[in-house]
């Protein structure tokens, strides 16, 4: 149990490493709004569609 | 060797991971518009199979069986495939902003990829050893990233063409792809 708790604490935390690097890297010029600009698919589970907002 | 041949030829067309499995429908339908798009799609979602392959697979072997850890396998699998794809994003902004341009909100959404997971899960279950994991894990992006560029020209052409108004856009890029699925589902039995 130990040893699942430490692998999955491990896992985690490389993952929420990767994840602070890549917020840090800056956006090249030209992509600051691309989220803000995604008029949205036929995905309706995706976070970026607009239709979550209305 | 010739095991080998079969597995990718199978992997790429036969069983095609788009057309006769029905995975991976999300940038299917979202990066076909452009081929260019589709293209880097392809490469990216190819970089992220293979080297979440390749780290599932030993992760499983040398970490999990040995320490009796094996029901951890999809929380595991989960964790590594996000985490490549946080690598290759922030790779992909550094050495091509215009390949991460035209990924747009897409390339984040290559972790939710069920084509991606599916591949990691299938080298366990179906007991591959590590050439055949290999072969498999390179075959399926590559029918992906096939199905995907063939798809995206055709869009563009159907953009380019007279398309009745009520079919225009995603109505009659579903029917291409169910014609693609048919002629797909044609190649079974060709090894």
């Amino acid at each position: 149990m130990l040893a699942a708790a430490l692998y999955f604490a491990l896992l985690g935390s490389i993952y929420a490493i990767l994840y602070y690097l890549n917020r840090k890297t800056p956006v090249p010029q030209g992509c600051e709004s691309l989220k803000s600009q995604c008029k949205g698919c036929q995905d309706y589970s995706c976070q970026h569609n607009p239709a979550l907002n209305e | 060797m010739g095991n080998l041949f079969s597995l990718f030829i199978a992997s790429v067309l036969i069983q095609n991971i788009i057309l006769t499995q029905f995975l991976g429908m999300c940038p299917f339908m979202g990066v076909s518009k452009n081929s260019s798009s589709a293209l880097g799609m392809g490469g990216a979602v190819t970089f992220v199979i293979v080297t979440s392959s390749l780290v599932t697979y030993g992760l499983y072997y040398t970490v999990l069986v040995p320490l009796h850890l094996g029901y951890m396998d999809l929380i595991t699998f989960i964790l590594v495939i996000a985490s490549l794809v946080q690598l290759t994003e922030m790779v992909i902004k550094k050495v091509s902003p215009s390949l991460y341009k035209s990924l747009g909100v897409y390339l984040p959404l290559i972790t939710t990829n069920c084509a991606v997971l599916h591949v990691a899960l299938e080298n366990i279950r179906q007991g591959y050893d590590f050439a055949e994991m290999l072969t498999y894990s390179i075959a399926v992006p590559i029918g992906f990233t096939l199905v995907l560029y063939i798809f995206s020209t055709i869009r563009e052409r159907l953009d380019a063409s007279n398309t009745p108004s009520a079919l225009k856009g995603n109505p009659i890029a579903l029917i291409v792809a169910g014609i693609m699925a048919l002629a797909f589902s044609g190649l079974a039995g060709l090894v």
